[in-house]
């Protein structure tokens, strides 16, 4: 087995060995606004049917519809916020400045709109996340466009 | 790289630390897959789905259907949490031992 060990090390002398990552950070590279539009999407129909439900009517079912909504609107304000994050400072960098220089404004605001769609139930503000996630979509397509040219 | 007969690769990372260190030097091999297919707990060397250039080394957790999960001994890493499934075609081979 030694023998081996040592034929083995000799021939990576020669010809080494390739990479095998075991990596805690491989950038994947992907980068898609899908997953935050698919999360602000469902903020904005979680506020549409939390408004639809009726409140006069407080029995069981009721009100465990209304917790359940408003959880997954919780859940998919802070999905939307983590996904924008991670384009934020993982795609974008110092030289899409230039592209765009709202850049920092537009993923502030639209960061804050997931904030601000957990805090309340408000339909212009639904909207107004999605319009934000969109207006993100179009500059990380731009980006990726100028990208492959 | 296809699969691999038998093939050496060098380990880049710490996801599979302990069992697997940095710099440790591995045989890695398909030729137990010709006599049966990949195992849960396998450690084998796999190809990035969406990178193919990209080898991974991460052990088997999950098989379904011939879908594969793969995940790192440490949470940490890239695996079928980030990248999905994989399938067999992308398994290069088995690890066989440390040299």
């Amino acid at each position: 087995m030694k023998f081996l060990s040592v034929f083995l090390r000799t021939l990576d002398k020669i010809n080494p060995p390739s990479k095998v990552y075991a990596h805690c950070d491989v950038p994947c590279g992907i980068y898609d606004i899908a997953p935050a539009k698919i999360a602000a999407s469902t903020v904005a129909k979680m506020v549409e049917k939390i408004e639809a439900l009726n409140f006069e009517e407080l029995d069981k079912p009721t009100r465990n519809s209304f917790v359940r909504m408003v959880m997954t609107k919780e859940q998919h304000a802070e999905l939307c916020k983590r996904e924008l994050l991670i384009l934020w400072t993982d795609f974008f960098k110092p030289e899409h400045l230039a592209m765009f220089p709202d850049l920092h404004d537009a993923f502030w605001q639209a960061t804050k709109l997931c904030s601000k769609n957990k805090q309340g139930i408000d339909p212009q503000v639904a909207q107004e996340l999605q319009d934000a996630v969109a207006k993100i979509g179009d500059m990380l397509m731009e980006a990726k466009a100028k990208a492959q040219k | 790289m296809r699969f691999s007969i038998f093939g050496r690769f060098i380990v880049e990372g710490d996801s599979m630390a302990p069992a697997f260190l940095k710099g440790e030097r591995l045989v890695i091999s398909f030729l137990p897959y010709f006599f049966g297919g990949p195992k849960i707990g396998d450690v084998v060397v796999l190809r990035h789905p969406q990178q193919k250039n990209l080898l991974l080394l991460k052990r088997i957790n999950d098989i379904k259907d011939n879908k594969y999960t793969v995940i790192g001994d440490n949470l940490n890493g890239t695996d079928s949490r980030t990248f999905g499934l994989i399938d067999r075609k992308n398994i290069v081979g088995k690890f066989v031992a440390k040299y």
